[in-house]
């Protein structure tokens, strides 16, 4: 992708956990908001992302991570972030009041539970 | 002329020890008798390799470092003098005969063992040796695998050597007899494996055996000193208002560790406390010694004394130890307000100040005694002013001392790769200096410790950045090293770069349609606050653009206030945020307490 963010993803029975490393801003948002929706197959649970290896992110982060969260419950599939109090980008979070609309995490596996748990019933 | 075997090995082994004295061609003289000896004897080139490994073996025994290598390289050279006499005599005898081809062969095969044992006892550690080892027997001998395997303590291993079945295997075994391991062969590329094979294979696995020992031995007893030392420096060099420091640490490649050690102390009225020193000497001992220096040093030192009154108590500090260790150490005090130093010298190498002109002049004034060698002496104390900007660079002999050559040589490299890079950021300076002026090895320790004066207030800084998104990572970092250099809260920073980079966002993203247009970014720092502007030439125009909205939330969250002017000519966005108290703008850390 570019240099200034980095993503690793793992397809789990589970769920999707996209761990994302490095910096979000206006000049690789869009390029990483295509690489998580075309991970997310519709088959999966749901998706973790995990930006406790984020060391910047800006409000367009932000504004992605909403996005794909409401993009997700379109499709009956729940997201979750995992951002510890001690990942700088958490902050962003807060303020934005990010953490109301999208639950977060302090670990992966939190997260996974999350996804899986609230998974919403098979139809009948 | 007839000489019996033992009688022959103690000739040999006498005169193989004195040419390690430092026999020279004299010495290699002897090796050639006795080549010929054995060969007038009508000894085997077995027993003639044989003996001589026996003897190398001996000598390699409580050999350490670069002693032995030394050895090893003597012994090559010994029995390769030896061998040729040997040889050409037996051509002499019996060109004819199939033994002495076989010989030859042989012979062939025990130049390959010498050479195999000079790389063995050179090698760095002890999975080098195993894979060396794997290696030379396999091109020794005319096998196409081998297989080195080591044995937990105390398991038992075949303690002779197995020839059968296309196999050759030999033990390693150590000077008290224990096993340490197997060495074996398979697919011998031509005829089977031979008696001949079969007792080189054994000589290679003794010589390895001997040099695997050493190695672990070494490597334990140096494992013991690194980790002392790593646990006796500091784990990380404090941060202190109004300085920049940062420090390097490389530890000698062949030797035991060394005495070398450093020490900042910020001190209670705002000043810092600055030490570097050398302990005569290597190893564990060295390595303790240290410790207690380290901890007089800070203790002595956080009392408030000035250098000349630190540097006399710490010779009577090493003097009332009654260890028969000398020692060196520079211990400075900064005022990093004024960047008033003074210092006093106990026998190291002078410090370098790099000016911000680009200048680097090592502080002037004769050292006083090293630490050790008098009990009652005053050391001298030097004074002297930094003047912001200014680096003052402490450091150990192992950066400038160079075997055979004058200590001025060196200190002139070091002034000539200081001088003319004010500016670079002390860890790189430090890599940068240590790369130049040490070969990838160094044989003793390297420590080097570099201190700054900080500017006192931080003066603006002025950007103009091209209005695309590619721009914003740029601007973090210049932002973020500005922010720090003018000493401010980690995670104050943090905040006044996100909240400037929202505006900055906002300039590209929503001021411009052509291309080649620009944003002006202006920091300030001053009056206990930092101030931010972000101008663009055009205007913010969809107001109704959720991301906008976003970015103006988090502006205002992080910051004390956050204006937007935007009228035909442009946008002005001014950030403004105060600073905790006691921070680095303004007066560095000197007015607390």
């Amino acid at each position: 992708m570019d240099e200034l963010a980095r993503i690793e993803i793992d397809q789990t029975h589970r769920g999707v956990v996209a761990r994302i490393s490095g910096e979000i801003d206006i000049s690789n948002v869009g390029a990483i908001k295509r690489r998580l929706t075309d991970a997310v197959t519709s088959s999966a649970p749901g998706l973790v992302v995990d930006i406790s290896g984020t060391t910047y992110l800006d409000s367009s982060g932000v504004y992605l991570l909403f996005e794909l969260a409401r993009a997700l419950e379109g499709r009956q599939q729940r997201m979750c972030v995992v951002a510890p109090p001690t990942t700088p980008s958490t902050r962003v979070l807060l303020i934005t009041g990010f953490d109301h609309i999208v639950p977060v995490t302090n670990t992966v596996e939190e997260a996974i539970e999350k996804v899986g748990a609230e998974a919403p019933a098979a139809p009948a | 002329m007839s000489v019996d075997l033992d009688s022959f090995r103690a000739g040999y082994a006498a005169a193989f020890r004195s040419f390690l004295k430092g026999g020279g061609e004299t010495g290699l003289e002897s090796a050639y008798e006795l080549g010929r000896e054995a060969a007038t004897g009508e000894f085997s080139l077995l027993e003639l390799a044989g003996i001589h490994h026996d003897v190398l073996a001996d000598c390699l025994a409580g050999a350490r470092g670069a002693e032995l290598e030394r050895v090893a390289r003597a012994g090559t050279e010994f029995f390769q003098e030896s061998l040729s006499t040997f040889e050409m005599m037996q051509r002499g005898f019996g060109e004819a005969q199939e033994t002495a081809r076989l010989e030859q062969r042989h012979a062939a095969q025990l130049r390959g063992l010498a050479d195999a044992a000079l790389a063995l006892n050179s090698a760095l550690s002890v999975n080098e040796m195993l894979a060396l080892l794997g290696e030379r027997a396999c091109a020794i001998i005319g096998a196409a695998r081998s297989a080195v395997s080591m044995v937990a303590e105390g398991r038992d291993r075949p303690r002779t050597p197995v020839r059968e079945g296309g196999r050759l295997i030999a033990p390693l075994i150590d000077r008290a007899g224990k096993a340490l391991g197997s060495i074996e062969l398979a697919d011998k590329r031509e005829g089977d494996f031979s008696e001949e094979d079969e007792s080189i294979l054994v000589q290679l696995a003794q010589m390895a055996s001997v040099a695997i020992e050493n190695a672990r031995l070494y490597q334990h007893e140096r494992g013991i000193a690194v980790e002392l030392q790593s646990a006796l420096l500091p784990k990380a060099l404090p941060k202190v208002p109004g300085v920049a420091a940062d420090v390097l640490y490389r530890a000698g490649g062949a030797g035991d560790v060394g005495g070398d050690w450093y020490e900042l102390v910020p001190l209670r009225d705002g000043r810092v406390g600055m030490a570097i020193g050398d302990v005569v000497g290597r190893g564990i001992e060295a390595a303790s010694m240290m410790g207690h220096l380290r901890m007089a040093l800070r203790a002595y030192a956080l009392e408030g004394g000035s250098p000349a009154l630190v540097a006399g108590r710490m010779a009577q500090f090493v003097r009332s130890l009654d260890r028969d260790q000398m020692s060196t150490c520079v211990y400075a005090v900064l005022e990093p307000s004024t960047g008033e130093l003074r210092s006093a010298n106990a026998g190291h190498p002078p410090p370098l100040v790099l000016t911000g002109d680009g200048r680097a002049a090592f502080l002037k004034g004769k050292p006083g005694l090293p630490l050790g060698v008098a009990a009652d002496y005053e050391y001298p104390e030097l004074k002297t002013t930094l003047a912001p900007g200014s680096t003052l660079l402490l450091y150990t002999d192992g950066l400038v001392e160079k075997r055979g050559e004058p200590l001025d040589a060196g200190l002139e490299r070091l002034q000539e790769v200081c001088a003319g890079a004010p500016d670079e950021p002390l860890g790189k300076l430090c890599e940068r200096v240590l790369e130049a002026l040490v070969q990838e090895a160094p044989g003793d320790d390297v420590a080097l410790l570099a201190v700054r004066v900080l500017p006192r207030v931080g003066g603006p800084l002025e950007l103009e950045l091209p209005a695309e998104p590619g721009a914003l990572a740029g601007l973090r970092r210049q932002l973020g090293v500005w922010l720090t250099q003018t000493g401010i809260h980690e995670e104050d920073a943090y905040d006044v770069v996100l909240a400037t980079c929202e505006a900055a966002a906002n300039a590209i993203e929503h001021a411009y349609g052509p291309a080649e247009a620009t944003f002006r970014v202006t920091a300030r720092a001053e009056a206990g606050e930092v101030t931010v502007e972000v101008r663009d030439r055009g205007a913010w125009r969809d107001q109704r653009d959720p991301r906008r909205g976003r970015g103006l939330t988090v502006m205002r969250e992080l910051m004390d206030d956050v204006r937007v002017n935007s009228n035909g000519g442009g946008t002005n966005v001014l950030l403004r945020r105060r600073l905790r108290e006691g921070q680095g703008i303004g007066r560095a850390g000197a007015d607390r307490d």
